[in-house]
C-alpha cells in the first residue's frame, strides 16, 4: 500500500505518518471489548433460527 | 458449498457457516462503523442493524467471496441512508479530540495523533471512509471498491482527495503535490466523483 517507494521524500514520510495514525485510530476500537448487546444480538439471532425453520441451507 | 459433498460428515473440515463467523467480525465492524460514525454509541447501533441484515439475507451472500466486504457493504450503506434521513443531524465526536489545542508536529516531525484525531473528525464520512479502508482496514483498492460500490479509480482519486484535506487540516501540506504516490492521471479524470465526496 504504502511500501516504500520514496522513504527518503519527507512528503511520503507524511503520507506514511497518515497511514500510521489511520491504523491506530482503527486498531483502538479493533481491540476494545465487544459490547454485551453485540454478542446477544446474536445469541438471540441464533436461537430464533433454531426454534424456527433452523438454518438456511 | 460445493465442498460439502466431499466433507459432509466432517464439519471441522468445512468453512463455517457465514452466520457463525459473523461473530469474528464484529470488532472490525465496530472499527469501521466508528470511523463512519465518530461516535461510539451510534457506531454499535450501525453495527447492531448491520448484524440483523446480514442474519436474514445470509443467503444472497455468495459463499466463498469476500465476507468482510459484503459486511462492510451492509454496514456503510445503512450508515449512508440514514445519514441522507438526518442530514442535519451534527456527529458528536463525544469531546474526545476537543481537549487540548492544536499542537505542531514536535521536533522529529512526528504528527501529533490527538491533532490527528481532530483532523480526522473533521473530514466528511466519505473522505473517513475511503482512509480507513485503505488506509487501516487492510483492503486493498479492488475491495474498497466493491466495498463502496464505485470504480477502482475513483476509490484511488478519493483516497487522495482526503490526503490532501486531512493535511491541510493539519496545516501540513496544500500543495499539488503533497503526496508523490497518487496517480494524478487518475485524479484528474476522477476529479468528479471526488467532488462528490469533498
Amino acid at each position: 500500500m504504502y511500501a516504500g517507494m520514496s522513504d527518503n521524500n519527507p512528503k511520503s514520510k507524511i503520507r506514511d505518518q497518515i497511514d500510521e495514525n489511520l491504523k491506530r485510530i482503527y486498531d483502538e476500537t479493533l481491540k476494545e471489548e465487544i459490547p454485551d448487546r453485540l454478542t446477544q444480538l446474536l445469541d438471540q439471532l441464533r436461537k430464533k433460527s433454531a426454534d424456527g425453520s433452523g438454518r438456511a441451507s | 458449498m460445493a465442498q460439502n459433498l466431499d466433507t459432509a460428515d466432517t464439519t471441522q473440515n468445512t468453512a463455517p457457516h457465514p452466520r457463525d463467523q459473523l461473530v469474528g467480525y464484529l470488532p472490525s465492524l465496530r472499527a469501521f462503523a466508528m470511523s463512519l460514525t465518530r461516535n461510539r454509541s451510534t457506531a454499535d447501533d450501525l453495527v447492531q442493524d448491520t448484524i440483523v441484515k446480514a442474519w436474514s439475507n445470509i443467503d444472497k451472500f455468495n459463499v466463498g467471496t469476500n465476507l468482510q466486504a459484503w459486511l462492510f457493504t451492509i454496514l456503510r450503506n445503512t450508515y449512508y441512508s440514514s445519514l441522507r434521513r438526518t442530514r442535519r443531524e451534527v456527529a458528536d465526536p463525544e469531546g474526545i479530540h476537543a481537549q487540548g489545542l492544536f499542537v505542531r508536529p514536535d521536533h522529529d516531525g512526528r504528527l501529533a495523533y490527538g491533532d490527528f484525531q481532530r483532523a480526522f473528525d473533521q473530514l466528511s464520512p466519505e473522505h473517513r471512509e475511503v482512509l480507513t479502508l485503505v488506509g487501516a482496514s487492510g483492503f486493498s483498492c479492488e475491495e474498497a471498491a466493491v466495498t463502496m460500490g464505485v470504480a477502482v479509480g475513483t476509490v484511488k482519486s478519493r483516497a487522495s482527495r482526503a490526503r490532501k484535506r486531512l493535511s491541510s487540516l493539519m496545516g501540513l501540506a496544500e500543495g499539488e503535490d503533497a503526496f508523490p504516490g497518487v496517480d494524478h492521471a487518475s485524479m484528474a479524470v476522477m476529479g468528479r466523483s471526488g467532488m462528490q465526496a469533498a
